[in-house]
């Protein structure tokens, strides 16, 4: 009779041990639901006052009460696009050194820089951008471009201050090649070693296998690292706050000043939530942000399952 | 066979095969090529961090001592005198808030992953960390402001406060400690776990006395991680708490506001004054302290686990 006891109460403890569990993971589900529900519903009467015009319309005035994303989403497509310009070849460089080239010994220390590249915080980005990347541009690169291309489009200087969609770029660029980088470093590193040596074995040479054998067999884990990197770019704040200028004009060069939606809703929300639609109109603009992200990382996670079996590199959690 | 015939042999060997020289020689010299673009790539990506570092202790250097951090900050504009003692309380009240509610969340569903979760729910739920993971913190700032901050409308009605923060840094929080500690927990041998349900043991038995000790090291890795994580996070304070320059006299309502050491570097960049940039890298470097506190400490515990699971 005892010992019956004591095994209904250690049934009725796993019981509420599994219930308990359960409430945790009602718990995660609750907190992505919350955040979606929150933003759809405060988004609402904005989409449906503004419907899709919404993306195209230039001008955002809201005293006249005109919203329009069109010159955040130019921004932040900019920024974004510029900054990937710089860091996939950074990170596929950096990928291919680490895994293929580096020597043994030295492998482990130069993961961990990377690793930490990711893990310092964006604010210090954006000081660092300020105080170093700032006065660069202005003084080296900025006479430079003025003297010798002003001509080409993109590439004119129209004022020479330092701040804008390069320098806000630059930064952002550091901040994705530590994912970019780390994925491609484990796709790589899920290239069979025994192809890769018979490939040294007939005499290829390390560029050769690279090349010819490890780059065909991880380039969708490569990509799955650039989608990624993608939507970590769309939706970095405050760097870009700091160093892009905060203009609401859809930039005409790289040397100019712009403005994310990203950037817009760290400066404004909090004036913003005095007007129901005027608040309305920036939470339709995270949405923006957040729909972005969602697709983006669910299309990301689908192919790096594939590749890597959905092993996550301690680089996609870095510091805010 | 003479000497003559063994080097007719060769010749034919090597018409059969030719050993083009030149072009050994420049494939080669390709392969030098990329392997020193591919080190310049790693050199110019590893440059920020040691100049971040350097260009924050080269400006910050002066201020750097003991009363800069056991201090509140004084002096016109604020914080031109004094130090940011008011930001490393605050960073300590937001940890401890986040930690409340993502720690037994994360740890929780973590554990229910690994031990009870089917494949189907597994594969939602994770997908669902790895969303959102990958939202944008300024997304979470404005959820924050609706559920916990504003007075109008749905939610809790916090204020800008240490709560509503430190609640809405927890949402950050927990994904990234679920998945970890899911991870930790499938690292284990599953020899022990099978051992342990094998002779009689329930889950819960089994979870209190075999897996929390062999995951340890792994959870704590998972809730250090998160930590470094949140103390970097500014655009989720702006809309949730701001800047207080004084001591918080709660944690809701008027007077839960708390400092932030990362809400106290924006500020001070974005005021134009020298003085308030250079205490802006002070601070940096004293951020910086701590998340590489918070990244060794974390290396320390994997590698020590490591170590003790080699001895076992």
């Amino acid at each position: 009779m005892a010992k019956l006891n004591l095994n209904l109460k250690l049934k009725y403890k796993d019981d509420l041990f599994k219930f308990i569990l359960s409430i945790f993971i009602f718990g995660i589900i609750l907190i992505f639901i919350t955040v979606v529900a929150i933003i759809l519903y405060y988004s609402y009467p904005a989409v449906s006052r503004f419907g899709a015009a919404f993306l195209w319309t230039k001008e955002w005035n809201p005293p006249k009460e005109i919203f329009g994303a069109a010159t955040f989403i130019a921004g932040t497509f900019m920024v974004t696009i510029i900054a990937l310009m710089f860091a996939i070849p950074l990170s596929l460089g950096i990928g291919i050194f680490l895994e293929e080239y580096c020597p043994k010994f030295l492998k482990g220390f130069f993961t961990i820089i990377i690793e930490i590249l990711a893990g310092i915080p964006s604010v210090i980005f954006g000081v660092w951008g300020v105080l170093t990347i700032v006065p660069w541009l202005r003084i080296n690169i900025e006479p430079f471009f003025e003297a010798h291309f002003s001509n080409i489009p993109f590439l004119k200087v129209t004022e020479n201050i330092g701040y804008g969609i390069l320098a806000a770029s630059i930064v952002v660029a550091f901040m994705v090649v530590p994912i970019i980088a780390s994925i491609t470093k484990d796709a790589l590193a899920a290239v069979p070693k025994i192809t890769k040596d018979g490939a040294l074995a007939m005499g290829a040479t390390r560029l050769d296998v690279i090349k010819d054998v490890s780059l065909p067999f991880s380039y969708r884990g490569i990509y799955g690292g650039i989608i990624l990197g993608f939507g970590r770019a769309v939706g970095e704040t405050i760097a870009v706050v700091l160093l892009i200028g905060n203009q609401a004009i859809i930039p005409k060069s790289i040397f100019g000043v712009g403005y994310t939606i990203s950037a817009l809703l760290a400066n404004t929300f909090t004036f913003a939530v005095i007007s129901p639609i005027y608040a309305s109109s920036e939470v339709e603009l995270a949405l923006i942000l957040l729909l972005i992200s969602l697709i983006v990382n669910l299309i990301g996670r689908n192919v790096l399952q594939k590749v890597i079996g959905g092993k996550l590199s301690r680089t996609q959690f870095g510091g805010g | 066979m003479t000497e003559k015939e063994n080097n007719k042999k060769a010749e034919d060997a090597g018409n059969y095969f030719p050993v083009n020289k030149s072009y050994i020689k420049r494939k080669k010299i390709y392969n030098r090529i990329a392997y020193a673009s591919a080190a310049f790539a790693f050199t110019i990506g590893a440059f920020p961090v040691f100049h971040i570092i350097y260009s924050a202790l080269i400006i910050g250097y002066k201020y750097l001592n003991w009363s800069f951090v056991s201090t509140l900050p004084s002096g016109f504009p604020i914080g031109a005198k004094g130090g940011i003692l008011n930001a490393i309380i605050g960073d300590l009240y937001l940890v401890i808030i986040a930690s409340c509610l993502a720690v037994p969340l994360g740890i929780g569903s973590g554990l229910y992953l690994s031990l009870f979760g089917k494949k189907r729910t597994n594969s939602i739920i994770r997908l669902l960390n790895e969303l959102m993971i990958g939202i944008p913190s300024v997304v979470w700032g404005i959820m924050g402001f609706y559920i916990f901050s504003t007075n109008a409308g749905l939610g809790f009605h916090f204020g800008f406060s240490a709560l509503a923060a430190g609640l809405t840094l927890g949402f950050i929080m927990t994904p990234i400690v679920t998945l970890l500690t899911e991870q930790a927990v499938n690292r284990i041998p599953a020899s022990y776990i099978e051992g342990a349900l094998a002779i009689g043991a329930t889950k819960w038995q089994a979870t209190k006395s075999v897996i929390v000790k062999a995951a340890m090291g792994g959870i704590f890795t998972a809730v250090l991680l998160g930590v470094l994580n949140i103390i970097g996070q500014t655009a989720p304070l702006l809309f949730t708490n701001y800047y207080n320059t004084g001591m918080p006299t709660g944690i809701t309502g008027p007077g839960g506001a708390v400092g932030d050491m990362a809400m106290l570097i924006f500020i001070y960049i974005h005021e134009p004054s020298r003085i308030l940039h250079y205490k802006a890298e002070a601070a940096s470097v004293v951020l910086l302290f701590f998340v590489f506190a918070l990244d060794i400490g974390m290396r320390l515990i994997s590698w020590i686990t490591v170590k003790i699971f080699e001895m076992l």
